[in-house]
């Protein structure tokens, strides 16, 4: 029994912070030192909060593949900020990565059809460039496969 | 979706993801943030 009152919180804050500081997302041992849960409690609260959307797991693990908008895998779509970049599941969440870290910066991604380089990002707040996001899979089954999403 | 759009998305949907009290939209909250970006029809609706 944990004596945290909300032990998911305190795993969630523990990815996001070793996301933003180091670019990687914790194995479930580190966040279990970070937070002082024990590996069970920390396994438990990952598969919540993957349950919950909040994150997605690296398939059959509790190893954290998405902690959106950030990808900890590498991807075709990438937010470059002054001093740090990471890599996002999808174009939506490339532009997400600006809006989470309330940060200006530029997109490294090219497009799905013709692999030409685009150039978007975001500037004192606002976004420059015309790409143009393509999503496959209607909102109501965003999840039904969110890797393929 | 426009790059403009997708950054107005994502300011709703991301713009508190690291606070401590974030929790995530309800459906309703989802679907209403989509429309106020102008992402309406079928291929929107949850």
């Amino acid at each position: 029994m944990s004596f945290f009152p909300n032990p998911d919180a305190a795993v969630r804050d523990a990815i996001y912070a070793s996301v933003i500081e180091h670019g990687a997302a914790p194995l479930p041992e580190e966040i279990a030192l970070t937070t002082g849960l024990d590996r069970e409690e920390v396994d438990a609260a990952v598969r919540r909060l993957a349950d919950a959307h909040l994150i997605v797991l690296q398939p059959g693990t509790t190893v954290v593949s998405w902690a959106p908008p950030f990808s900890l895998v590498p991807t075709p779509f990438r937010s470059c900020v002054t001093g740090a970049s990471w890599f996002a599941p999808c174009a939506w969440d490339a532009f997400g990565i600006f809006a989470a870290t309330g940060k200006d910066g530029s997109i490294e991604a090219r497009c799905a059809w013709s692999g030409v380089s685009l150039t978007c990002g975001v500037r004192d707040a606002r976004v420059y460039g015309d790409a143009v996001v393509h999503l496959l899979v209607p909102a109501a089954h965003f999840w039904d496969d969110i890797f393929f999403t | 979706m426009t790059a403009a759009q997708a950054w107005d998305l994502s300011r709703k949907w991301y713009g508190n993801r690291l606070a401590a009290d974030f929790r995530r939209p309800t459906r309703d909250e989802a679907q209403a943030i989509f429309t106020s970006v102008g992402l309406i029809g079928p291929f929107w609706e949850l």
